[in-house]
């Protein structure tokens, strides 16, 4: 209402047009629709062509044209294609693991840094640089530690008496070595957005409880952690988002090596579509992973609305 | 502020952050400018020591002003001196693209590119990338149509087939016949006979070439002298015993006893001679492909079980740069792959075992064969300017430059160059001949067109021998995952 008289006022002052008015009155819808446009052009038409092409089958340099053959390429995402299966569930154990780690390390440097002790500034800086950093750098300096043979990690190993280990070798090892990585760089992001929640909590809880007889660690578990549970749930669900589509780690460590037991899902696409040009089966694959991501956002924003 | 105010002006921001993404975003792709390389050490050094004799072949002198058709000589040219009439400034002006892979020839053709446009006046930007991303990215470009590759590096065994299948490659016979555009100095006779059969697809040339490509087995001489092994080895047991021997001997200074590429599909390339030597072949007679043939398991299971016992810790994950790194250190006592990293493995700069590096043929006596030419793309814009790029590359000059720098090449008159004679180490250049002549010719891959998805499914075979698997059922797996990939590439 208090818009309307603005612009009517203006429109008496200045010796309207009619056209004027409705510029005036409409200039937020008229101011977004260039933005609608190019989110349009820049987000929906891609998609939409991703799933197109993810009913056809096509062969990236074949001179024939893409074949349409319906909802087999999803027929074979699911009941035929184990290698993407076993991506799937490396991917999910990748996620859960390292969103995992990082919410219990996060929160401890939270409470941590929530106190008060000398250097306390300096120190929150440099546990928040790791998320600072570039991903690709931090895997290469990560791949010249991992180094079997000439590497830090196995030094230190040797000195204490430790066999020396293959890290991103080994099939065994290499998810927990990539998922060090992980936990290294993001650990912070936790960290900051369970600072910024337990700067919010009220003081009066803490008060009766400290008139009650509560100690530090029922304090903790009692008050803290269920006021703070709707900040966990949100930072794991950033995380998780970010952690299910890790690529850049991976891709300039292993690129899913050995063999295929460091291969997530979204590796596993890159491969498929642009390195062995299976470009119809690639989008299908890109089109399931979309629906796993948003499948996940929603499940954690039901989980959050009810607590 | 009161509300209406701050909506507004939140709008002219969001348009305005529009207008400059818009300004800002470059739509050609825009690759490296060549003189942003240093001239990589290896390549560029030892052109200088063979001062003695000619000096490094000159190039159809750069110093005419104009574009007068009689180049002036320089003296005591090695190779017939530039006759007149051929204009290599015709397009002068032009700028083409140029993406190669990142190897010790193509850093050595993207260090000479200021030569290149000195003589013609065409400017390059030359892109070399390493392997996979090389792989990964031309293949795109190409299909895109949109020119933005005019010459690109090609490898037969590689691309030959997926690529003539999709049409990317020009006909090169069209501007090889045409005398305006091409030097009468080329001398296509002089290219090795294999290179020009290599590289002619179809019936179609598509492209010329420059690098001939045979394996060699690197050895250290000192540990061989010091454990008595005798070279070459006629037989895979030997060689087995040898580098058993060897490894064992210096386990406590921490040099392996043999290394090789073992990451994923880099193995198909280094592990083809013993396929090879074991009697078997990639593809049987009616070219289907054989993965699980059990001549072709015992040469991958030959490879992948010395990689196992006698490599370094690691080596699964190994690429080309590795095993490289891993002999430049001197931590291996054999190294089995392309001939040409000789160049580096010399490199003072780079390589601890300059002075004892020695090269032989393959153990079991037998090799690949293939070559790199440079190929036109067909969606290229500007295909004459390329063609002058492609002369160049392969022309005289370029390759007796080339092979002073200890590469190998793919002409006659470049091999028998006394600048290359005096320089290059006899005994590799002995190594590489051999190589080279009883290597199976493009023996460096199957002949499929899905390459590098056939690549990898190998790779799994050489993964399975390593971690102990049961390699019979791995290798029967890959023949059925091959011509399921094979059958869905048409």
């Amino acid at each position: 209402m208090q818009y309307v008289r603005t612009t009517e006022r203006e429109a008496v002052g200045r010796g309207h047009s009619r056209s004027e008015g409705f510029i005036d009155r409409n200039a937020h819808s008229l101011f977004i629709t260039p933005v609608i446009i190019y989110m349009g052009f820049m987000a929906i038409v891609p998609f939409v062509y991703t799933l197109w092409m993810s009913l056809h089958q096509w062969y990236f340099s074949s001179p024939q044209p893409p074949l349409f053959i319906g909802l087999g390429n999803y027929y074979r995402a699911f009941f035929e294609d184990t290698r993407h299966l076993e991506a799937m569930v490396r991917t999910f154990q990748f996620t859960f693991a390292g969103v995992g780690i990082e919410l219990i390390l996060g929160t401890i440097f939270a409470l941590t840094f929530n106190r008060e002790f000398i250097g306390k500034g300096l120190v929150r800086t440099l546990f928040t640089l790791p998320m600072m950093a570039t991903p690709i750098a931090v895997s290469m300096v990560f791949v010249i530690m991992y180094n079997p043979s000439m590497g830090v990690f196995n030094y230190f190993l040797e000195q204490m008496g430790l066999p020396a280990q293959d890290w991103l070798t080994n099939p065994r090892i290499v998810i927990p070595s990539l998922l060090a990585i992980d936990v290294w760089q993001w650990t912070p992001l936790i960290m900051l957005l369970v600072m910024a929640g337990l700067s919010a909590l009220p003081e009066e809880p803490y008060e009766s409880a400290k008139i009650d007889g509560a100690n530090g660690w029922q304090q903790f578990l009692y008050l803290t952690l269920p006021l703070l549970r709707p900040t966990l749930v949100v930072a794991a669900l950033f995380r998780a988002i970010d952690a299910f589509k890790t690529y850049d780690i991976i891709y300039s460590t292993t690129l899913g090596g050995p063999g295929t037991s460091s291969e997530t899902l979204n590796i596993y696409i890159y491969q498929t579509g642009l390195f062995y040009f299976h470009i119809g089966y690639a989008s299908a694959l890109s089109i399931i992973f979309l629906a796993l991501t948003l499948g996940m956002a929603v499940i954690a924003n039901s989980v959050r609305r009810t607590t | 502020m009161g509300k209406g105010a701050f909506s507004k002006v939140l709008s002219v921001l969001v348009l305005l952050s529009l207008v400059i993404t818009a300004c800002g975003a470059t739509p050609t792709a825009t690759p490296v400018p060549p003189t942003a390389t240093k001239p990589p050490a290896p390549t560029a050094a030892p052109a200088a020591p063979t001062a003695t004799k000619a000096p490094a072949a000159p190039t159809a002198a750069p110093a005419a002003p104009t574009a007068a058709p009689a180049a002036t000589k320089a003296p005591a040219a090695p190779t017939a001196a530039p006759a007149a009439a051929f204009n290599w400034k015709k397009y002068a002006g032009a700028t083409i693209s140029y993406m190669g892979i990142k190897n010790a020839n193509h850093d050595f053709i993207i260090s000479k590119l200021p030569e290149f446009e000195a003589l013609t006046g065409i400017k390059v930007n030359g892109e070399v990338l390493p392997d996979a991303a090389f792989r990964q990215k031309l293949p795109v470009e190409l299909q895109s149509g949109a020119g933005t590759v005019d010459a690109f590096a090609t490898l037969p065994s590689y691309d030959a087939l997926r690529f003539a299948n999709a049409g990317w490659y020009e006909d090169l016979s069209k501007y090889l016949n045409n005398k305006d555009l091409t030097d009468p100095n080329l001398d296509y006779k002089d290219l090795w006979e294999a290179c020009q059969n290599v590289l002619t697809v179809n019936g179609k040339l598509i492209g010329l070439g420059y690098q001939s490509d045979a394996q060699v087995l690197f050895y250290r001489k000192d540990l061989v002298q010091k454990y008595n092994v005798t070279l070459p080895f006629n037989d895979l047991a030997s060689f087995e015993a040898a580098v058993k021997k060897i490894a064992e001997g210096e386990k406590a200074n921490g040099i392996a006893g043999f290394v090789a590429r073992g990451k994923a599909g880099n193995v198909v390339y280094p592990s083809a001679p013993y396929i090879f030597a074991s009697g078997g072949a990639w593809q049987d007679a009616s070219g289907k492909i054989q993965l699980n043939d059990p001549k072709v398991i015992a040469g991958l299971e030959f490879y992948g079980r010395l990689l196992r016992d006698y490599g370094p810790k690691g080596v699964e994950g190994f690429d080309v740069f590795g095993a490289l790194d891993t002999m430049l250190q001197g931590k291996s006592a054999f190294w089995s792959d392309y001939a040409g990293n000789i160049a580096t493995l010399l490199d003072p700069k780079q390589s601890k075992v300059v002075d004892t590096i020695g090269s032989t043929t393959l153990p079991g006596g037998k090799g690949t064969a293939g070559s790199w030419g440079t190929a036109i793309a067909s969606s290229s814009k500007k295909k004459e300017a390329a063609w002058y790029f492609v002369q160049w590359v392969a022309s005289k000059e370029m390759e007796i430059k080339m092979a002073q720098a200890n590469l190998p090449t793919c002409r006659t008159s470049a091999w028998n160059d006394p600048g290359f004679l005096k320089n290059s180490p006899k005994e590799w250049q002995d190594a590489f001949q051999k190589s080279f002549a009883t290597g199976v010719v493009n023996g460096l891959n199957p002949a499929v067109i899905p390459v590098p998805q056939v690549r990898d499914i190998i790779g799994t075979i050489v993964l399975a021998v390593i971690q102990k698997q049961d390699v019979k059922a791995a290798a029967d797996k890959a023949q059925a995952d091959a011509l399921a990939v094979i059958a869905a590439a048409k």
